[in-house]
Protein backbone atom coordinates (compact mmCIF):
# COMPACT_ATOMS: atom_id res chain seq x y z
CA UNK A 1 0.00 0.00 0.00
CA UNK A 2 1.30 3.34 -0.88
CA UNK A 3 -0.03 7.19 -0.07
CA UNK A 4 -1.08 9.75 -1.97
CA UNK A 5 -1.67 13.16 -0.37
CA UNK A 6 -4.20 14.25 -2.65
CA UNK A 7 -6.02 11.16 -3.16
CA UNK A 8 -6.23 10.22 0.61
CA UNK A 9 -9.15 10.26 2.34
CA UNK A 10 -9.45 13.30 4.79
CA UNK A 11 -11.99 14.11 7.83
CA UNK A 12 -12.54 17.39 9.77
CA UNK A 13 -13.73 16.41 13.47
CA UNK A 14 -15.74 19.77 14.70
CA UNK A 15 -16.29 19.97 18.63
CA UNK A 16 -19.00 21.87 20.73
CA UNK A 17 -18.69 21.36 23.80
CA UNK A 18 -21.39 22.69 26.71
CA UNK A 19 -21.94 21.59 30.28
CA UNK A 20 -20.73 17.80 31.06
CA UNK A 21 -21.35 17.17 27.26
CA UNK A 22 -19.66 16.95 23.77
CA UNK A 23 -20.86 17.48 19.99
CA UNK A 24 -18.27 16.12 17.31
CA UNK A 25 -19.46 17.17 14.17
CA UNK A 26 -17.75 14.53 11.33
CA UNK A 27 -17.39 15.75 8.00
CA UNK A 28 -15.24 13.24 4.99
CA UNK A 29 -14.14 9.33 5.76
CA UNK A 30 -14.28 7.80 8.85
CA UNK A 31 -11.57 5.44 6.94
CA UNK A 32 -8.22 3.19 8.14
CA UNK A 33 -6.62 6.83 6.96
CA UNK A 34 -8.64 8.59 9.61
CA UNK A 35 -9.14 6.60 12.26
CA UNK A 36 -5.89 7.81 13.81
CA UNK A 37 -6.58 11.44 13.90
CA UNK A 38 -10.80 10.55 14.81
CA UNK A 39 -8.95 8.38 18.18
CA UNK A 40 -6.53 11.03 19.08
CA UNK A 41 -9.46 14.14 18.66
CA UNK A 42 -11.44 12.35 21.27
CA UNK A 43 -9.29 10.68 23.64
CA UNK A 44 -8.87 14.00 25.22
CA UNK A 45 -12.91 14.08 26.28
CA UNK A 46 -12.28 10.35 27.45
CA UNK A 47 -9.72 11.37 29.79
CA UNK A 48 -11.59 13.77 31.39
CA UNK A 49 -14.28 11.71 31.75
CA UNK A 50 -16.99 13.79 29.81
CA UNK A 51 -20.27 12.48 30.53
CA UNK A 52 -21.86 12.49 27.16
CA UNK A 53 -20.07 12.36 23.69
CA UNK A 54 -22.26 13.07 20.60
CA UNK A 55 -20.61 11.62 17.53
CA UNK A 56 -22.95 13.83 14.43
CA UNK A 57 -22.76 11.49 11.19
CA UNK A 58 -24.34 14.13 8.58
CA UNK A 59 -21.45 15.12 7.38
CA UNK A 60 -19.61 11.43 7.15
CA UNK A 61 -19.04 10.41 3.44
CA UNK A 62 -17.85 7.35 3.82
CA UNK A 63 -17.12 4.36 6.90
CA UNK A 64 -14.97 1.25 6.86
CA UNK A 65 -15.21 -1.37 9.16
CA UNK A 66 -11.91 0.14 11.05
CA UNK A 67 -13.77 3.14 11.63
CA UNK A 68 -16.81 1.94 13.01
CA UNK A 69 -14.46 -0.54 14.77
CA UNK A 70 -12.80 2.85 16.34
CA UNK A 71 -16.40 3.89 17.56
CA UNK A 72 -17.11 1.12 19.25
CA UNK A 73 -13.80 1.26 21.18
CA UNK A 74 -14.67 4.92 22.28
CA UNK A 75 -18.30 4.13 23.15
CA UNK A 76 -16.80 1.06 25.83
CA UNK A 77 -14.29 3.28 26.90
CA UNK A 78 -16.56 6.51 28.14
CA UNK A 79 -19.13 3.89 29.58
CA UNK A 80 -16.43 2.65 31.96
CA UNK A 81 -16.02 5.86 33.08
CA UNK A 82 -19.74 6.36 33.70
CA UNK A 83 -20.40 7.53 30.25
CA UNK A 84 -22.23 7.15 27.22
CA UNK A 85 -21.85 7.46 23.49
CA UNK A 86 -24.39 8.65 21.04
CA UNK A 87 -24.12 8.93 17.20
CA UNK A 88 -26.50 10.66 15.85
CA UNK A 89 -27.67 11.49 11.91
CA UNK A 90 -26.40 7.85 10.34
CA UNK A 91 -28.38 8.01 7.52
CA UNK A 92 -27.43 5.53 4.99
CA UNK A 93 -24.50 3.70 7.28
CA UNK A 94 -26.93 2.46 9.74
CA UNK A 95 -26.98 -0.90 8.65
CA UNK A 96 -23.27 -0.99 8.51
CA UNK A 97 -23.01 0.26 12.36
CA UNK A 98 -25.80 -2.22 13.39
CA UNK A 99 -24.42 -4.94 11.51
CA UNK A 100 -21.17 -4.42 13.56
CA UNK A 101 -22.98 -3.94 16.97
CA UNK A 102 -22.66 -0.32 17.83
CA UNK A 103 -26.26 -0.67 18.86
CA UNK A 104 -25.21 -2.92 21.33
CA UNK A 105 -22.67 -0.49 23.52
CA UNK A 106 -23.47 3.34 21.91
CA UNK A 107 -27.04 4.89 21.95
CA UNK A 108 -28.01 4.93 17.99
CA UNK A 109 -31.29 5.55 15.88
CA UNK A 110 -33.11 2.99 15.38
CA UNK A 111 -33.20 0.81 12.64
CA UNK A 112 -36.22 -1.01 11.77
CA UNK A 113 -36.52 -4.55 10.64
CA UNK A 114 -32.58 -5.18 11.52
CA UNK A 115 -31.81 -8.85 11.65
CA UNK A 116 -28.16 -9.95 13.33
CA UNK B 1 -28.77 -8.56 -25.31
CA UNK B 2 -31.47 -10.08 -23.21
CA UNK B 3 -30.36 -11.53 -20.07
CA UNK B 4 -26.48 -11.28 -21.60
CA UNK B 5 -23.86 -10.77 -19.29
CA UNK B 6 -22.30 -7.27 -19.43
CA UNK B 7 -18.38 -7.52 -18.16
CA UNK B 8 -16.39 -4.44 -16.44
CA UNK B 9 -13.44 -4.40 -14.76
CA UNK B 10 -11.04 -1.67 -13.35
CA UNK B 11 -7.56 -2.10 -12.25
CA UNK B 12 -6.31 0.37 -9.38
CA UNK B 13 -3.01 0.76 -7.33
CA UNK B 14 -3.17 0.05 -4.08
CA UNK B 15 -3.16 3.52 -2.99
CA UNK B 16 -5.37 4.12 0.31
CA UNK B 17 -8.34 6.38 -0.78
CA UNK B 18 -8.86 5.38 -4.30
CA UNK B 19 -11.08 2.62 -3.85
CA UNK B 20 -14.02 5.52 -3.93
CA UNK B 21 -13.29 5.67 -7.98
CA UNK B 22 -14.47 1.42 -8.44
CA UNK B 23 -17.18 1.83 -5.73
CA UNK B 24 -18.68 5.22 -7.29
CA UNK B 25 -18.74 3.25 -10.53
CA UNK B 26 -20.37 0.49 -9.02
CA UNK B 27 -22.57 2.66 -7.22
CA UNK B 28 -23.89 4.15 -10.15
CA UNK B 29 -24.38 0.37 -12.08
CA UNK B 30 -26.04 -0.81 -8.82
CA UNK B 31 -28.45 2.06 -9.28
CA UNK B 32 -29.11 1.71 -13.05
CA UNK B 33 -29.68 -1.88 -12.85
CA UNK B 34 -32.31 -1.00 -10.13
CA UNK B 35 -31.07 -1.94 -7.04
CA UNK B 36 -33.36 0.23 -4.25
CA UNK B 37 -30.89 2.89 -2.67
CA UNK B 38 -30.77 0.80 0.75
CA UNK B 39 -29.72 -2.18 -1.62
CA UNK B 40 -27.08 0.06 -3.60
CA UNK B 41 -25.70 1.40 0.17
CA UNK B 42 -25.05 -2.31 0.56
CA UNK B 43 -23.62 -3.01 -2.36
CA UNK B 44 -21.35 0.27 -2.13
CA UNK B 45 -20.26 -0.68 1.38
CA UNK B 46 -19.22 -4.28 0.84
CA UNK B 47 -16.53 -3.21 -2.28
CA UNK B 48 -15.70 -0.72 0.02
CA UNK B 49 -14.39 -3.26 2.47
CA UNK B 50 -13.21 -5.61 0.21
CA UNK B 51 -10.94 -2.95 -1.98
CA UNK B 52 -9.40 -1.34 1.39
CA UNK B 53 -8.61 -4.99 2.47
CA UNK B 54 -7.14 -5.87 -0.57
CA UNK B 55 -5.42 -1.94 -0.47
CA UNK B 56 -4.30 -1.93 3.28
CA UNK B 57 -2.73 -5.67 3.07
CA UNK B 58 -1.37 -5.10 -0.34
CA UNK B 59 2.36 -6.03 0.19
CA UNK B 60 3.35 -4.70 -3.51
CA UNK B 61 3.17 -2.35 -5.62
CA UNK B 62 0.91 -4.65 -8.07
CA UNK B 63 -2.63 -3.46 -9.42
CA UNK B 64 -5.95 -4.68 -7.62
CA UNK B 65 -8.80 -5.28 -9.87
CA UNK B 66 -12.03 -4.60 -9.90
CA UNK B 67 -14.69 -6.71 -12.23
CA UNK B 68 -18.70 -6.03 -12.64
CA UNK B 69 -20.33 -8.99 -13.61
CA UNK B 70 -23.65 -7.55 -14.71
CA UNK B 71 -26.92 -9.68 -15.17
CA UNK B 72 -30.63 -8.65 -15.63
CA UNK B 73 -31.19 -10.06 -11.96
CA UNK B 74 -27.65 -10.54 -10.14
CA UNK B 75 -24.53 -8.29 -9.86
CA UNK B 76 -21.22 -9.88 -9.19
CA UNK B 77 -18.43 -8.13 -8.38
CA UNK B 78 -14.76 -9.39 -7.48
CA UNK B 79 -12.34 -7.98 -6.05
CA UNK B 80 -8.56 -9.34 -6.60
CA UNK B 81 -5.39 -8.56 -5.23
CA UNK B 82 -1.84 -9.91 -5.19
CA UNK B 83 -1.40 -9.78 -1.32
CA UNK B 84 -0.14 -12.57 0.89
CA UNK B 85 -3.73 -14.22 1.38
CA UNK B 86 -5.40 -15.26 4.66
CA UNK B 87 -7.22 -18.21 5.56
CA UNK B 88 -11.07 -17.38 5.49
CA UNK B 89 -12.31 -20.13 7.43
CA UNK B 90 -10.04 -18.89 9.99
CA UNK B 91 -11.34 -15.03 10.06
CA UNK B 92 -13.66 -15.33 13.67
CA UNK B 93 -17.05 -14.12 13.46
CA UNK B 94 -17.09 -11.24 16.03
CA UNK B 95 -17.88 -11.75 19.82
CA UNK B 96 -20.32 -9.20 20.57
CA UNK B 97 -20.09 -10.17 24.35
CA UNK B 98 -16.61 -9.59 24.57
CA UNK B 99 -16.37 -6.62 22.24
CA UNK B 100 -18.50 -4.78 24.75
CA UNK B 101 -16.80 -5.60 27.41
CA UNK B 102 -12.81 -4.42 25.91
CA UNK B 103 -13.79 -2.37 22.64
CA UNK B 104 -11.97 -2.60 19.32
CA UNK B 105 -8.09 -2.07 19.59
CA UNK B 106 -6.95 -3.01 15.98
CA UNK B 107 -8.96 -3.27 12.70
CA UNK B 108 -12.43 -3.62 12.08
CA UNK B 109 -14.54 -6.63 10.62
CA UNK B 110 -14.88 -6.65 7.19
CA UNK B 111 -15.29 -10.20 6.67
CA UNK B 112 -18.36 -10.32 8.74
CA UNK B 113 -19.43 -6.95 7.52
CA UNK B 114 -19.25 -8.17 3.19
CA UNK B 115 -20.89 -11.09 4.41
CA UNK B 116 -24.03 -9.72 6.00
CA UNK B 117 -24.55 -7.41 3.50
CA UNK B 118 -24.25 -9.33 0.01
CA UNK B 119 -26.25 -12.40 -0.60
CA UNK B 120 -23.30 -14.76 -1.26
CA UNK B 121 -19.88 -14.01 -0.78
CA UNK B 122 -16.81 -16.60 -1.78
CA UNK B 123 -13.60 -16.17 -0.93
CA UNK B 124 -10.33 -17.75 -2.99
CA UNK B 125 -6.96 -16.77 -1.18
CA UNK B 126 -3.62 -18.03 -1.40
CA UNK B 127 -0.03 -16.90 -0.75
CA UNK B 128 -0.20 -15.39 -4.53
CA UNK B 129 -3.56 -13.44 -3.93
CA UNK B 130 -7.25 -13.31 -2.79
CA UNK B 131 -10.39 -13.06 -4.69
CA UNK B 132 -13.33 -11.98 -3.14
CA UNK B 133 -16.61 -12.35 -5.15
CA UNK B 134 -19.87 -10.66 -3.68
CA UNK B 135 -23.01 -11.55 -5.15
CA UNK B 136 -26.09 -9.65 -4.90
CA UNK B 137 -29.61 -10.50 -6.52
CA UNK B 138 -32.16 -8.02 -7.47
CA UNK B 139 -35.06 -10.44 -6.47
CA UNK B 140 -34.32 -13.68 -5.21
CA UNK B 141 -34.00 -16.74 -7.74
CA UNK B 142 -37.13 -19.07 -7.74
CA UNK B 143 -36.77 -22.83 -6.21
CA UNK B 144 -36.82 -25.78 -8.89
CA UNK B 145 -39.88 -27.66 -7.76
Amino acid sequence: MTHSSFLQDELKISPQEENNKVLLKLEGALSATTVPYFRQTVQPYLDRSVGEIVLDFSGVTKIVSRGVGAAIDIAVQVKKVGGKLRVVNIGKFSRSLYIQGVHLVAEVPELEGFEP
Amino acid sequence: MGDSLVRMQMTIPPIEGIEDVPVAAVEALAAKMGFKPDRVQDIVQALTEACVNAIIYSESDADVEVIMLARQNSLILEVRDQGVGFEPDEVPAPNFELISELGVKNGGFGIHMIKALVDQLEIESSNKGTVVRMSTFLSKPEKQS
